[in-house]
């Protein structure tokens, strides 16, 4: 059965937060009768790995589209990285790199013309333009393609040219909508390899996925969303112990046996491990939390509604 | 340089497709010096003989039918060139990724109509040896010839901002290539259209002083091409041009007080310079057809730029 809940950092969030990268209070889009975006409260810590989660329809690529300042709130308050990107929308894009769930690019264009092209809408002085895409190039691996034409790459180059050119003005928030749809494992891989990268270098990468186990791989923090509502957000783990369910605790002997036990928290869990290994002086070689994951997590909050 | 504009000839230029347009272009107007000649030669064939006067009758002949031709093209051209510049952005979704750059929405507007005019220059200037043809022959002027070749492309400018500014309302390129042909056509006949009918109307009233204002006729880029190159011998022979002159004409001995005749006025005077002035104690009196077609055209242009900046803005109510 599936449970729908919040957690507190999801509800209690009175103001904006101008520590976080992405700070909504209130946060709602509405096109005539369909509420795409519904009273949202999220909070995305600086220089986490943000992952939000929901099923087709449930307002992911609208959030995103009014953190970029693409559209605008129906009502709400919205910070990005301390800006308002209704009233300061050019603040908002100077740190902020979007890459849409659709990759359109410029066909026509080589691969290093089609960066010098955003490079200049940003306003990025010309005589950097060099080093900058030969950076960005060797960060995303596409230096071997740099005078290849745009349309004789591969849906996961394109992919890779898509985030070299949302850094391109080296935001500091990165925001990437179903990065991973259509790439094949090994593509995956990489990418995943590079988000692990970037955030290494300091950037705050919100995220949307489909594929779960992906998300649960380099996300930090995460927020399940369903029919324009947030469910929960916050730490996976920590949303799992609001769930209030039992963990399962893997604990294998020496010897080979293997036995299950269930714990709530981690005080019963350092409980067990001290009964096993004190009172009963049984050789422990392995004391394992068995993760139900963000899969488990979606299908405990998510009730499958469709609007 | 507006970035947008360096990628569009880059992409442009790169095509097939631009050097055939002009190579199409070119053939087109060659032929067309070839037919006025060769239809002067039969008119005139008197043997081998030296006519100053017949030369300079084909000169401007063909100096006037450069430019009609050229007008004509230039309304296929141009919505071919612009219709799909912004709705191709959108349908390739592209857009978005250029919406969020720090790029004005005027700034992705203009580069766009840049690059269409740029391109444009590049085929009156592939023109300009089939123009020297006419100037070389006489019975045009170089000033007369710059004007005419500026006023087309003035035309140019202008249906290029109005067509790009419409493909920011269509979603996919095929509509926005309806609309920018339809548009197009509509400018070219519709203050015809709408002063013949304006003509009729007052026809039905019997005779009396309120004839149809002239200015009906001037939001058009064959009117104000017309009215530009009036000039020397504009009288002589059958161009395009020199019909809709004589419309024009026939609306200046109408009762507009924009600039034509009332029956209490001294009357019309020729400035010499080919536009005819209402001559009120020796000062020019009202705007020649030209400056008022200029005025109607540019504002046109620029209002549905305006609003087209405006369908570009973001953040937006809905996605776009």
């Amino acid at each position: 059965m599936s449970t729908a809940t919040s957690t507190s950092s999801a509800e209690t969030i009175g103001a904006p937060d101008v520590d976080a990268a992405i700070s909504a209070t209130g946060l709602t889009k509405r096109y005539g009768s369909l509420l795409a975006v519904n009273d949202m409260h999220l909070v995305v810590p600086h220089g986490s790995i943000f992952g939000l989660i929901g099923p087709n329809g449930a307002g992911k690529s609208t959030t995103f589209a009014m953190i970029a300042s693409l559209l605008r709130p129906t009502s709400g308050t919205l910070s990005v990285m301390g800006y308002d990107p209704v009233k300061h929308p050019k603040a908002v894009r100077r740190t902020m790199g979007y890459m849409p769930d659709v990759l359109g690019v410029y066909d026509n264009l080589r691969v290093d013309e089609y960066l010098e092209f955003f490079a200049a809408a940003y306003k990025i002085p010309s005589r950097e333009w060099s080093g900058l895409i030969d950076g960005l190039l060797e960060l995303v691996e596409l230096t071997v393609k740099k005078t290849a034409m745009v349309n004789s790459l591969s849906r996961g180059m394109k992919q890779r040219l898509s985030l070299a050119r949302s850094l391109v003005h080296d935001p500091q928030l990165l925001i990437l909508d179903e990065p991973a749809s259509g790439l094949d494992p090994r593509a995956r891989v990489e990418l995943r390899d590079l988000l692990r990268g970037l955030n290494g270098m300091g950037k705050t990468i919100v995220i949307s996925s489909h594929i779960l186990a992906e998300l649960e791989e380099v996300c930090s923090d995460v927020a399940i969303m369903e029919a324009g509502k947030l469910l929960a957000s916050g730490p996976p783990r920590t949303i799992l112990d609001s769930l209030g369910g039992a963990r399962t605790l893997r604990v294998r002997i020496a010897g080979g046996t293997t036995e299950t036990f269930t714990g709530n928290d981690d005080a019963e869990q350092a409980a067990l491990l001290r009964r096993l290994v004190v009172d009963e002086e049984r050789d422990v070689v392995e004391f394992v939390e068995e993760s139900g994951g963000l899969e488990q997590l979606f299908m405990s909050i998510t009730q499958g509604i469709v609007q | 340089m507006n970035p947008v504009l360096a990628r569009e000839l880059k992409e442009r230029m790169r095509g097939l497709r631009a050097f055939i347009a002009l190579g199409i272009f070119l053939g087109l107007l060659t032929l067309t010096v070839w037919i006025v000649y060769k239809a002067n030669d039969l008119q005139n064939n008197n043997g081998f003989s030296f006519d100053l006067e017949r030369q300079t009758r084909l000169g401007r002949e063909l100096f006037e039918w450069l430019i009609s031709i050229m007008l004509i093209l230039l309304f296929f051209l141009v919505p071919g060139l612009t219709a799909g510049t912004i709705s191709g952005e959108r349908e390739r979704q592209t857009l978005t990724t250029l919406q969020l750059t720090l790029l004005a929405p005027r700034s992705i507007i203009w580069g766009k109509v840049q690059a269409a005019v740029v391109y444009l220059s590049l085929m009156i200037v592939a023109a300009l040896p089939l123009f020297a043809v006419a100037y070389q022959l006489g019975g045009v002027s170089l000033t007369a010839a710059l004007k005419g070749i500026g006023a087309v492309l003035v035309v140019g400018l202008l249906l290029a901002t109005m067509v790009t500014s419409l493909s920011s309302f269509a979603k996919r390129v095929q509509t926005a290539t309806l609309l920018g042909y339809g548009f197009s056509a509509l400018l070219a006949i519709a203050s015809f259209i709408g002063f013949g009918v304006a003509s009729i109307i007052d026809g039905t009233r019997g005779p009396d002083d309120s004839n149809p204002p002239a200015v009906i006729l001037t939001p058009n880029p064959l009117v104000f091409v017309a009215d530009v190159t009036a000039g020397e011998n504009v009288r002589i022979g059958s161009t395009p041009l020199r019909g809709i002159r004589q419309v024009i004409v026939d609306a200046y001995n109408r009762n507009d007080s924009w600039f034509t005749r009332a029956d209490n006025m001294p009357g019309l005077q020729d400035f010499g310079d080919g536009n005819v002035f209402v001559d009120v104690g020796g000062q020019r009196r009202g705007f020649p057809a030209w400056v008022l077609s200029l005025g109607s055209m540019t504002g046109l242009a620029g209002l549905l730029f305006f609003f087209a900046c405006r369908r570009l803005r973001t953040p937006a109510e809905t996605e776009r």
